[in-house]
């Protein structure tokens, strides 16, 4: 099967990885701004990854990829900002 | 502006099951603001009680979905280049991999609830059982939606745009949860 060669099989390998080391940071245990802002940060980039390879948003008008990016954006500053 | 060759673009799914993905991802981003400020209150009762979370539980969530979510993309590539009953498989397992994910949080509210966890317990768990909650019955709802999409791709109706529309709600399922998880059971700040 030539899954392998499929840019979405390397995209879901990439979260896979991202989600393991977002675990070890989680759970090292040390509650700082720093880890914590880390930690949200990898998760906005695993949505991003979502957003624009399994829902083809690479491929859309640009009205509806600045939305999906406001909404990335906004959501983790606010984020971010309560966490501070 | 330049007017050469237009980009040709593309939307999958029907243009409503967008506004209504952007819409559910607003409402989120503000129960998610709220849960983050009631943090910043009290971030070290908010921390306590996170680490009597189980972490495997977030994690193991977090793979079944995202492995989900593959298996939908892989589902409609295979419907818009060789349309076949076939193709159904791939959303069969998504499904599978919805009613794990339905499985782990069985497990993990029953748990909870037998340690007196419940949502009255304190402020965290209030916005942890509500958070879940909601997200689950988003998981419940797009199993239904799998079951109408491997149906109908059974029955040789493969409507390319039914199928794109079933799997951008299944994508938001996924992508609520991969932020649920790291925001309840990773993130804590005390400094």
């Amino acid at each position: 099967m030539s899954a392998l060669k499929d840019r979405v099989t390397w995209v879901w390998l990439a979260l896979l990885a991202v989600t393991f080391g977002s675990w070890m940071l989680g759970g090292s245990g040390d509650a700082t701004f720093a880890t914590a802002a880390s930690i949200l940060m990898l998760s906005f980039f695993k949505v991003r990854l979502i957003v624009t390879h399994f829902m083809e948003v690479r491929e859309a008008p640009l009205g509806l990829r600045l939305a999906c990016d406001a909404w990335i954006a906004l959501t983790l500053a606010a984020l971010l900002w309560t966490y501070a | 502006m330049s007017t050469l060759a237009a980009r040709r673009t593309h939307i999958p799914g029907e243009p409503g099951i967008w506004l209504f993905v952007l819409g559910d991802m607003v409402i989120y981003a503000i129960f998610f603001l709220f849960y983050a400020y009631a943090r910043a209150q009290e971030p070290a009762a908010f921390a306590a009680s996170q680490a009597l979370l189980n972490e495997f539980f977030g994690v193991a969530n977090t793979l079944i979905l995202l492995t989900s979510s593959w298996f939908v993309v892989k589902g409609v590539q295979a419907a818009r280049t060789a349309p076949g009953a076939a193709h159904a498989r791939w959303f069969k397992l998504a499904f599978a991999c919805g009613a794990l994910f339905c499985l782990s949080k069985a497990i993990e509210y029953t748990v909870k609830i037998q340690a007196g966890l419940t949502i009255t317990h304190d402020g965290f768990f209030m916005y942890w059982w509500l958070l879940t909650f909601f997200h689950l019955s988003h998981v419940l709802i797009g199993m239904t939606v799998l079951v109408f999409m491997w149906r109908a791709v059974q029955a040789g109706r493969t409507h390319v745009l039914l199928l794109e529309s079933g799997a951008t709600f299944w994508h938001l399922v996924d992508l609520l949860w991969v932020l649920i998880f790291p925001l309840l059971y990773l993130a804590r700040s005390t400094t």
